[in-house]
C-alpha cells in the first residue's frame, strides 16, 4: 500500500516537474522573441525616422526654390484669371511649407540630443510668451489673459516655449471669438512641489474617447472646414518635447465646454541673491510703487500681474487724467510710471 | 525742457499736463517708463529729452525689471 502511494507520489512529482521545466522553456523561447521583435521594431523606426528627416530635408530645398519662383512672377501685368490662379498656388505654398517644417520638426525631435536645461524664471518666459502671442490671439478673434506668479523651474527654455507655441496655437484655432488663459499654478505632487503651466480654453472641448489621441501623429479630430489645413503634428510634437525634457502634459476637456492642457514641471529652488544681480534684488528690496497708464486692457491687468509677482503695489488707469484723478483725492505717490506711447509711435 | 511736439503728445491717451502733475505730486525722483514700438523717431527722442525710459514694445519682463531696478 505504501509503496503504491510512493510509485504514485513520485510518478505526480515527475509529471509536474515535467510541466514547470516545459513553461520554463515557453517562457524563455517567448522572452527571446519578444526581445528580437522589439529590436527590430526599433531597427524599423530608425530607419523611418531616417527616411523621413532625408525626405523632408531633401523636399525642402526644391519646395524653397519652388516659394523663389512664385515670388519672381510679377503678377501686376496679369489678367484676373492667372492672378487668381496665381494667389492660390502661392497660398498652397505656404501651407505645404508649414507642413514640411512641421514633419523635420518632428524627424528632427526622433533624433534630439540631450535639452540645454537650466534654471529660469518660468513667470517671465510665460509672461513674454504671452504678450507675444497677445497680437496672434487678436487675429483670432481670441482674448488671451495672463496669469501668473514667481516660479522657477530646470528646463530647456527653447523646448519650453516650442510647447507652449503648438498648444496656444491649437487652442486659438479652435477657440473663436471666445477667451484663452494662460496661468501658472502651484501643484503639490506625492509631496514634491511642481509649477503647472495651464491653458485654458473656452473652444469646442475634446470628447473624453479622443484625449489620448489627440497627442498622437497625424491625429486630427472633425474639425469645422474655415479651420486651416495642417497634418495634426502640432500636439505630437509638444508630446515628443514633453518626453524629452520629462515635463509631462495633459488635457483635461469638456465636449463643447473647453478644455484645459497642462505642463507639469518641477519647482527649482529661488534663485540666491548674488552680487551679478543687485538689479533684480532691489526691484523686489524696493517694494515699488508702479503705476501703469493704458487704454488696453489685457496689457494693463498683464502688467500689474507682473508687478504684483515682483512684490510692487501696482495701480492700473485707462489714462493718465484718472491716474491724476486718484493720485489728488488718495494720497497714493507712485516711485515709477508706465506709459503706452505705441498708439503714436511713428517715424519723423 | 526741450520743444516737444506737441501735436504728437496730444493725440495720444498722455496728457503732458497730467504726467507732469502727477510727478510734481509723487517723488522727485519718479522713473517715467515709455512704452514705444520704435527707439529712433522724433516721438521717442522727444520723450526721452523729457526724461522717459524708453521701453521697447512688445514688452520683455527682464528689461522692465532691469530698468524699475535701476531707479
Amino acid at each position: 500500500m505504501t509503496l503504491a502511494f510512493l510509485i504514485i507520489l513520485c510518478l505526480v512529482s515527475t509529471i509536474m516537474f515535467h510541466l514547470y521545466w516545459k513553461g520554463i522553456q515557453e517562457r524563455k523561447r517567448l522572452t527571446k522573441q519578444i526581445f528580437e521583435l522589439t529590436k527590430r521594431n526599433k531597427e524599423t523606426l530608425a530607419q523611418k525616422t531616417k527616411f523621413l528627416a532625408t525626405a523632408s530635408h531633401d523636399l525642402q530645398q526644391p519646395h524653397q526654390a519652388l516659394g523663389l519662383f512664385l515670388a519672381s512672377i510679377d503678377t501686376e501685368h496679369l489678367d484676373s484669371e492667372t492672378k487668381d490662379i496665381m494667389t492660390k498656388a502661392i497660398g498652397a505654398h505656404t501651407a505645404t511649407s508649414k507642413l514640411l517644417n512641421q514633419l523635420l520638426d518632428i524627424s528632427r525631435l526622433d533624433t534630439a540630443e540631450k535639452p540645454a536645461l537650466q534654471q529660469l524664471a518660468l513667470h517671465e518666459l510665460v509672461y513674454n510668451i504671452g504678450m507675444k502671442f497677445m497680437p496672434i490671439a487678436a487675429s483670432y478673434g481670441v482674448e488671451l489673459r495672463i496669469r501668473q506668479r514667481e516660479s522657477y523651474v530646470q528646463t530647456d527654455a527653447i523646448m519650453l516655449e516650442r510647447m507652449l507655441t503648438n498648444i496656444l496655437i491649437n487652442a486659438f484655432k479652435h477657440t473663436k471669438k471666445a477667451n484663452v488663459l494662460l496661468s501658472i499654478r502651484k501643484r503639490n505632487i506625492h509631496g514634491e512641489a511642481h509649477w503647472q503651466i495651464e491653458i485654458y480654453d473656452t473652444g469646442i472641448g475634446i470628447p473624453e474617447d479622443k484625449q489620448q489621441l489627440i497627442f498622437q501623429e497625424f491625429s486630427k479630430l472633425s474639425r469645422p472646414s474655415t479651420l486651416p489645413i495642417g497634418l495634426g503634428l502640432g500636439l505630437a510634437i509638444v508630446k515628443r518635447l514633453s518626453k524629452i525634457l520629462e515635463h509631462p502634459v495633459g488635457v483635461r476637456s469638456r465636449f463643447g465646454r473647453g478644455s484645459c492642457f497642462f505642463i507639469t514641471l518641477k519647482a527649482a529652488p529661488s534663485p540666491q541673491p548674488t552680487t551679478q544681480e543687485p538689479v533684480m534684488d532691489s526691484v523686489i528690496r524696493q517694494r515699488l510703487k508702479v503705476a501703469v497708464i493704458n487704454d488696453n486692457l489685457m496689457l494693463r491687468d498683464s502688467l500689474e500681474t507682473l508687478l504684483v509677482s515682483w512684490g510692487c503695489q501696482a495701480k492700473t488707469f485707462n489714462s493718465s487724467s484718472s491716474a491724476l484723478e486718484i493720485i489728488h483725492s488718495k494720497p497714493w505717490h507712485p516711485d515709477a510710471i508706465i506709459i503706452d506711447g505705441t498708439l503714436e509711435s511713428h517715424t519723423a | 525742457m526741450p520743444l516737444l511736439s506737441m501735436e504728437h503728445w496730444n493725440r495720444t491717451q498722455l496728457n503732458l499736463q497730467d504726467i507732469q502733475d502727477i510727478r510734481d505730486l509723487s517723488r522727485k525722483n519718479i522713473s517715467m517708463i515709455l512704452i514705444t514700438k520704435e527707439a529712433n523717431n522724433t516721438f521717442a527722442k522727444e520723450a526721452e529729452m523729457f526724461g522717459f525710459t524708453l521701453l521697447n514694445h512688445p514688452i520683455e519682463a527682464s528689461v522692465l525689471r532691469h530698468i524699475l531696478g535701476e531707479r
